[in-house]
């Protein structure tokens, strides 16, 4: 079974589904109800792929499942996979959060449904192949063409403003990723090679390091977002549809994390040590600003958006303390946040499928129709919070402790943003679900349905899972990790 | 010097000397044949894609070995061929889509094919030529046959406009042309390219004169290329001229001027790079800007087109400004996939009519992507292609211009070039936009013809799927460009 080229398939079973859905035909409702159940079938099926990779991934260091086709050679693009560690839970990540979206969008679209499956599994086609790329040019084109899929989610299925949105998001992603592609470039004539495992040992001179850093800092920045590039991101998420806010927070936003831990970090090392300061201050900035803006907000979404600058701040932080627990926090914490925050934007599609209105001073009192909604919405607030049992205390905890190796004031100011946290959230929390029902709109509001139990399941139990026993998920690329640490100590030691 | 087979190299002349005859021909079919009549358009249509198609072939069976003939006059090798063949293919290609529209618009008359030819065997002559009064020659054919079309739409006030204004602005062109081919002529004693590569230019001896008549002699070319600041006339021609014609100026001559700039550049005045290397990348660069910065606010879709021209050129100019191989295979790929998108792109456009009337304003384009899926997502890709997005074809295009660039250690001038196109990547997307987030007429249903439909496929798959088979194609562009020894 080794032998198969399973990462391919992951790549090109969602495209081909799209292609699949593409030559559905027939009367409106079943073309509608056609389209769904492929898109579905095809998004389950990735993710079996994805959970027997993870079942027979290797214990050992470097990459696996290894894939490699000469695209061409005049350029030097290959076609090549592989996965290590680190990259494996992201593509576990992507292929979970697929057919959660798909099915979060079961009944909220209505036009053009078959677009909208479409340029989902042309998503999860480009996301899987973002994580899986071996190659700097071949990552830089999946990296890139996101963009194109996500800018048409916004803009036809998204809110009032969702042409201003997309054009934001598409325009600064474009500024940042196109001074990339010149360091990719440089990069990859100056080693001679767009292999990212030669890049990974191979010693850049410093002083060309100081200036290829900012460039991918650009790019991964914007992606993640860190402040002050993280403008885009409210607008985004406010003015997306709800599976599209799932995937900007759940996936995308951990392609700027991980090209940090992939590339800024490994093939930059005394770079990434220069600028490390720079990365904290920015970090610090963006935990306590997020969350000071995030308690004022009064649209729930705009809320999330912004809690979710806060929490890259942890990661980006843990990721530039160059320790183990650091990286294995930050790693934890983007996993966490990807299944959180997705999560908390399903609750809130939840409450807009039914009542069409995102404005928290709309809502309140609503534990006594909604209960079973209630708890499921209370376990990833405390989730988001950090309350240890769930994700987002492993990783929160992991960074902090990083941080006060590195210093203390960094873990002081950082801790300050949890205290922070928990405000915004529990007052979201308390204006929305508690309280007394004043709205009478809010008197008929409806339970939970079946198709949005299936939903909220799996992700309830991700997020115990991952807090009660981070062991399952660490093992796999602690090693990596390690491996990383050690390439830091060697290389900065000289 | 001269041995009897070099003077009585016919061979090398084959494609132009067929060409001519075929015009020959022509010429009294149409007068006695009611040229003008209904019912025959499409046979004088077929016969000038015929008559391409003949040189066509007489050109691939040629010898594609490098060899001069008539007195050193013109000269043939496997870049110049291929540039050739480029060109045939474009017109013949033009030509097809613009039936349709020429039956919209009431374009019946004969003079349409005919003058198509014989710029088509201007251009021929320019890339043939190795001596200055031939190129001369071959660019006033060219250039006098498309004066005439761009006002081709007789009783339109644009598009008279139009052809007067590229008349007299092309006429200044190919006055500056002459006057620094004189001047050079006056330094050197000669107007071939191989002398003046080989002797006549010693670079120690750089007079002022020198550096005007090589800034006279890329100024004319870069106004033909509409490149900034030559390029005040493209948006009004582009605009002015029936949208067949548009179509024909935004692909074919651009292709020669192409070729014959670099014959200029890398034979002829390869010896006294210096002078221009500078001056080319500084066009190339204000062209990419000026091309994204004119086209942000466009309304017409020509007009846009037009400085989307001046961006795209802009980047070739950055290409064939570092003077080397790379350089030059950079360009050779650029101005490949520029046609290629331009034919679908211009495909798409002359589809696009209601009840017999051309829509032009990229507004009437609104919710197309409802109507008309097929079109909507075929200019998508070519769209996002132009803009630069991965892995469509225009981004390995870009790729290959901005590694030569950087590769040559212009790191400054790539991260110029590369704003410049993330701000043209602002108005593609805005007519993405309006075909996929606007609401429009729904019922709205595009009828147009097989062949177009099969055009615009055809050349979108081509967009979509470059990067398969980009190895080979690269191969192919290095393996003529050592046609030019530098």
């Amino acid at each position: 079974m080794s032998s198969w080229p399973i990462l391919s398939l992951m790549i090109f079973i969602p495209l081909f589904g799209a292609f699949f859905i593409s030559l559905v035909d027939g009367e409106e409702k079943t073309v509608f109800k056609n389209t769904k159940m492929v898109a579905l079938w095809t998004s389950l099926v990735v993710f079996i792929l994805s959970l027997f990779l993870w079942l027979n991934f290797p214990q050992s260091t470097g990459f696996h499942f290894l894939e490699e086709v000469k695209l061409f050679s005049a350029i030097g693009i290959s076609y090549r996979l592989g996965l290590d560690g680190i990259s494996l839970l992201f593509v576990v990540l992507s292929a979970f959060l697929v057919p959660v979206c798909i099915l979060a969008s079961w009944k909220s679209i209505k036009v053009r449904v078959k677009e909208y499956m479409i340029l989902f599994l042309l998503l999860e086609t480009l996301m899987i192949g973002t994580f899986c790329a071996l190659d700097l040019l071949l990552f830089y084109i999946f990296f890139e063409a996101l963009l194109i899929p996500m800018f048409l989610i916004i803009g036809i299925w998204g809110g009032p403003r969702r042409i201003y949105a997309a054009f934001k998001f598409f325009l600064y992603t474009l500024a940042g990723s196109v001074l990339f592609l010149i360091a990719i470039i440089l990069m990859g004539y100056t080693s001679g090679t767009f292999d990212i495992r030669e890049l990974l040992v191979y010693q850049f001179d410093y002083q060309l390091q100081l200036l290829l850093w900012p460039a991918l800092f650009a790019s991964f920045a914007v992606k993640t977002p860190m402040w002050p590039f993280h403008t885009w991101l409210p607008d985004a998420h406010v003015e997306a549809p709800t599976a599209g806010s799932v995937i900007l927070a759940g996936v995308l936003l951990k392609v700027g994390g991980y090209g940090f831990i992939r590339f800024s970090i490994p093939m930059l090392p005394e770079a990434s040590d220069y600028y490390a300061p720079l990365v904290f201050t920015l970090g610090v900035i963006a935990i306590i600003y997020a969350s000071l803006v995030a308690l004022m907000q009064k649209d729930m979404k705009k809320l999330i958006a912004y809690s979710s600058v806060a929490h890259m701040g942890y990661v980006t932080i843990g990721l530039f303390t160059f320790k183990q627990e650091g990286i294995d926090g930050a790693i934890i914490q983007m996993l966490s946040h990807g299944l959180v925050s997705a999560a908390l934007f399903l609750c809130i599609g939840v409450l807009y499928d039914r009542m069409h209105t995102r404005m928290i001073s709309d809502y309140g009192g609503i534990v006594s129709n909604m209960p079973k909604f209630a708890l499921i919405f209370m376990v990833f607030t405390l989730a988001s919070v950090g309350l240890p049992g769930t994700s987002g205390f492993v990783g929160e905890v992991l960074v902090l402790i990083a941080a006060y190796k590195v210093n203390g004031y960094l873990a002081f100011t950082t801790g300050i943003g949890m205290i922070l946290g928990a405000a915004y959230m529990l007052w979201l929390y308390k204006r929305v679900v508690f309280g007394k029902l004043i709205n009478i709109n809010l008197k008929n509001i409806t339970d939970l349905d079946k198709r949005e139990y299936v939903i909220f399941i799996p992700i309830i139990v991700g997020v115990f899972w991952l807090g009660i026993y981070p062991e399952s998920f660490v093992i796999e690329f602690r090693d990596s990790v390690t491996n990383l640490v050690n390439h830091l100590n060697t290389r900065l030691a000289n | 010097m001269y041995s009897l087979s070099n003077i009585s190299n016919l061979s090398i002349a084959l494609p132009e000397i067929f060409l001519s005859l075929w015009l020959l021909i022509f010429i009294p079919l149409g007068v006695y044949s009611g040229g003008n009549k209904l019912s025959r358009q499409s046979y004088f249509s077929i016969f000038s894609i015929i008559g391409l198609l003949g040189t066509l072939l007489i050109l691939l069976m040629g010898d594609n070995r490098a060899s001069l003939g008539f007195y050193d006059l013109v000269v043939t090798d496997r870049l110049i061929i291929y540039l050739k063949a480029l060109i045939l293919l474009a017109a013949i290609l033009v030509l097809i889509i613009s039936e349709r529209y020429r039956s919209i618009e009431n374009l019946y008359l004969f003079e349409y094919p005919l003058l198509i030819l014989f710029s088509i065997l201007g251009m021929l002559v320019m890339l043939s030529a190795n001596n200055f009064i031939t190129l001369y020659l071959g660019l006033e054919l060219q250039s006098l046959a498309l004066y005439v079309l761009a006002a081709a739409k007789k009783d339109s006030l644009k598009s008279s406009e139009a052809g007067l204004k590229y008349f007299i602005l092309g006429a200044l062109a190919s006055g500056f042309f002459l006057f620094g081919v004189s001047l050079l002529f006056g330094i050197t004693g000669t107007t071939s390219f191989t002398l003046l590569s080989f002797n006549y230019l010693n670079t120690n001896e750089v007079s002022l004169l020198l550096i005007f008549s090589v800034v006279l002699i890329i100024s004319s070319i870069a106004f033909k290329l509409s490149i900034a600041p030559f390029h005040m006339w493209t948006p009004d021609v582009y605009e002015g001229a029936p949208t067949s014609i548009t179509a024909y100026f935004a692909i074919v001559p651009k292709i020669a001027a192409i070729g014959v700039l670099i014959r200029i550049l890398y034979i002829a005045l390869i010896d006294i790079n210096f002078i221009w290397l500078q001056l080319v990348l500084v066009l190339g660069l204000l062209s990419i800007f000026v091309g994204a910065f004119g086209a942000l606010l466009q309304k017409n879709i020509k007009r846009l087109l037009a400085y989307s021209a001046i961006s795209n050129i802009g980047f070739i100019f950055l290409a064939l400004s570092l003077g080397s191989q790379l350089g030059l295979e950079a360009s050779l790929l650029y101005i490949t996939i520029y046609s290629i998108s331009a034919i679908g792109v211009f495909t798409f456009i002359l589809s696009m009519e209601k009840d017999n009337i051309m829509l032009d304003n990229i507004s009437s384009y609104a919710g197309l992507s409802k109507s008309n899926p097929f079109y909507a997502v075929c200019l998508s890709i070519l769209l996002l292609s132009m803009a630069g997005l991965p892995p469509l074809a225009g981004f390995i295009a870009k790729f290959y211009v901005f590694k030569a660039v950087i590769t040559s250690g212009y790191l400054l001038t790539a991260i110029v070039g590369i704003i410049g196109s993330v701000i043209s990547a602002y108005y593609y997307l805005n007519i993405i936009k309006v075909m996929y987030l606007d609401d429009g007429d729904e019922s709205f249903i595009i009828e147009s013809r097989v062949n177009m439909k099969i055009i615009l496929f055809i050349s979108s798959t081509f967009i979509l799927s470059f990067i398969i088979f980009a190895d080979s194609i690269i191969n192919f562009m290095t393996h003529i460009s050592r046609a030019i020894i530098l």
